[in-house]
């Protein structure tokens, strides 16, 4: 697949430059009142038109006779939901005594700064502000510039500059959890193993060992024992974090970063909260996006670097953009030790099935159900709410065969959302358990 | 621990684009586009430069029927054209009452004052057509075009000076009046002809 680039700089001539209706004007007004004030020998017509004379013949000599090429930047190609960028527009040459206008279109989840999207050229250049609302690849507006030369006589456009693309990475909610990461196995992460060696949570004191570090020595229990003891502390280690992103269900008015969201802002918001947190812990992660095309396939990766790609991987999402997409292609070759995290409000039964396959395949899976409440909480159409709730009815039978399953289904609520789950998850893999024998 | 690299830009970077990206107010009237208040003065002008060359004909004629300072409003009306051949068209009308309620031979200085009327209601037609509704002018725009209007109209005053000093005369003139006045149209109107020809597709 061909990598994503978005086009920052845009570059057109705005063509010759033609006569206005405000010139041909004042030539028809200046020569027609000049001719009646002589023939019907009208002086005071001719004062009239005087001006007029002045203003055709004015606008005439002084017009451009170079042409012009209009350049349009955009200050940031990759932003935040609600943050703000600029579209620097210049023209080159920056002609005197020439007014330009530079306007830039309405786009979806653009909001433009003036909001008319209109700003006039100073000495050439021009600046309008535009606020993107909401996460995603897309276009900002397309950017026009005319120019009108002195008494308006000549104009050169409005020409439509090419478009200009940006990337909206989402904001991810407040997330944070205290409870460990269950089956670490690394290196480098933040996880406390069993296994003693080199780390920072404390196991016991021992005796001294060739090959243990001079500053590791404990002095007060050496000096009570007469020999030199150590301090011993667990290894750190690393986990293995699988998000499967549910893009099938894009439920909801779409009101971007200042309304209400919609399903799949709630679980890419969640996702990339969930990645941040994880990736700053030093965990790997893996992100898979199922029912959408044209997603980029991310690896394993950790460190901020790896964020930074897992929510250019989510702006990436158009939703149900595959629909034939079954999802076997997503969870193949997924690490059985990993933590297996479903994202999904549950309303496509694809991601029910596949969260049914991870589990039976013995891996931990917890599905985070990112459903939004505010959907069934409209009580303004009884027919909605009547739909709404025969559908819950039967999400609530998929979720209770989840569970029945031993899938924990656990509903996005920000911070501390998996800590009871990962806790619970951490006890059951320490509690005795049958074995085949 | 690794260090962590560059973090990806977060939500709180618009302070440098509200500082340099100028708001301006906008009106709309029912479902119609939105309009500036810069265009709104533009507008208010032209209606002005025609209530000033109205007011001008009326003191040189000595009055005439109050249904024709309705023609005031006719800016306000094709507001949303100002870039087409309706000011022409009113224009003319206005230049076609003044010829025909005036008599030939006559001069009236409140023709000076009808000339800035005349100029101002072109100006600021031209200057509202060179932006859209929603567009503003800056303060330097509207110097420049103030400046540019004013020059234009002090070639008014020679005019009518010249106008003032040959009114009174024979008739003798005349024809010389007409070659010398003719051959300066067609000499203005060759002048500004469009060089190539802009070809007809």
């Amino acid at each position: 697949m061909q990598p994503w680039r978005p086009h920052r700089t845009a570059t057109r001539r705005l063509g010759g430059w033609e006569p206005t209706a405000a010139h041909q004007r004042a030539i028809l007004l200046a020569a027609g009142g000049a001719i009646v004030a002589v023939v019907g020998r009208r002086a005071d017509l001719l004062v009239i038109v005087a001006p007029l004379v002045v203003a055709a013949l004015w606008g005439h000599l002084v017009r451009p006779r170079t042409e012009v090429t209009a350049t349009a930047r955009l200050g940031d190609t990759t932003l935040r939901e609600g943050s703000a960028t600029g579209v620097y527009v210049t023209t080159e040459p920056a002609l005197h005594d020439v007014h330009g206008v530079v306007t830039l279109a309405q786009a979806p989840w653009v909001e433009r700064k003036p909001s008319s999207g209109i700003a006039e050229l100073e000495d050439g250049a021009a600046t309008l502000g535009l606020r993107s609302t909401r996460w995603g690849r897309r276009r900002v507006g397309t950017v026009s510039v005319a120019l009108v030369s002195t008494w308006g006589a000549f104009r050169a456009g409005p020409v439509d500059l090419p478009d200009l693309d940006s990337a909206t990475l989402p904001v991810p909610a407040s997330f944070d959890a205290s409870a460990p990461t269950p089956h670490p196995r690394g290196i480098v992460g933040l996880n406390r193993s069993n296994r003693p060696g080199s780390g920072s949570e404390f196991n016991t004191i021992r005796r001294f060992h060739p090959g243990d570090r001079l500053r590791r020595i404990h002095w007060p229990v050496s000096m009570r024992t007469g020999a030199l003891h150590v301090t011993s502390t667990f290894t750190d280690e690393d986990a293995h974090v699988f998000l499967l992103v549910d893009c099938f269900s894009d439920v909801g008015p779409r009101e971007g970063i200042d309304g209400r969201p919609t399903s799949l802002d709630v679980t890419v918001r969640a996702a990339g909260a969930i990645s941040e947190h994880f990736l700053r812990s030093n965990d790997r992660l893996t992100l898979r996006t199922v029912g959408a095309a044209e997603v980029p396939t991310l690896g394993v990766g950790s460190g901020t670097n790896h964020l930074r790609r897992v929510l250019d991987t989510l702006a990436a999402i158009s939703p149900a953009t595959e629909r034939r997409d079954t999802g076997e292609h997503a969870i193949r070759g997924v690490d059985p030790n990993a933590l297996c995290l479903v994202l999904s409000p549950l309303i496509d039964p694809t991601m029910v099935t596949l969260a049914h396959t991870l589990a039976a395949r013995g891996m931990t899976v917890v599905v985070v159900d990112t459903f939004p409440e505010h959907l069934v909480a409209d009580p303004s159409s009884v027919y909605q709410a009547l739909a709404w709730r025969i559908r819950l009815l039967s999400r609530d039978a998929e979720v209770h065969n989840l569970r029945l399953r031993g899938v924990p289904v656990v509903p996005w609520r920000g911070a501390g959302s998996l800590d009871q789950v990962l806790r619970d998850i951490a006890r059951r893999a320490s509690a005795p358990r049958m074995a085949r024998r | 621990m690794r260090a962590p690299a560059e973090d990806p830009p977060g939500p709180t970077r618009t302070p440098w684009v509200a500082r340099r990206v100028r708001l301006r107010r906008t009106v709309r009237f029912g479902a119609g586009p939105e309009w500036s208040l810069s265009q709104l003065g533009a507008t208010g002008a032209a209606m002005g430069g025609v209530a000033v060359y109205l007011a001008s004909l009326s003191f040189a004629v000595g009055g005439f029927d109050a249904l024709w300072w309705a023609l005031v409003l006719l800016p306000l009306v094709t507001m949303a054209w100002a870039g087409s051949a309706a000011p022409v068209v009113y224009w003319t009308l206005l230049l076609y009452g003044w010829f025909t309620l005036t008599s030939a031979g006559s001069f009236s200085w409140w023709s000076l004052p009808a000339a800035a009327g005349c100029v101002v209601g072109h100006a600021a037609a031209a200057l509202s057509a060179s932006s859209p509704p929603a567009g503003s002018f800056t303060a330097a725009t509207t110097r420049r075009w103030v400046r540019h209007t004013a020059l234009a109209f002090a070639a008014a005053v020679p005019v009518a000076i010249l106008a003032g000093l040959l009114a009174g005369r024979s008739p003798g003139l005349v024809p010389a009046a007409y070659v010398i006045g003719l051959g300066g149209v067609a000499a203005g109107l060759w002048f500004v002809r469009t060089s190539p020809p802009v070809e007809r597709l």
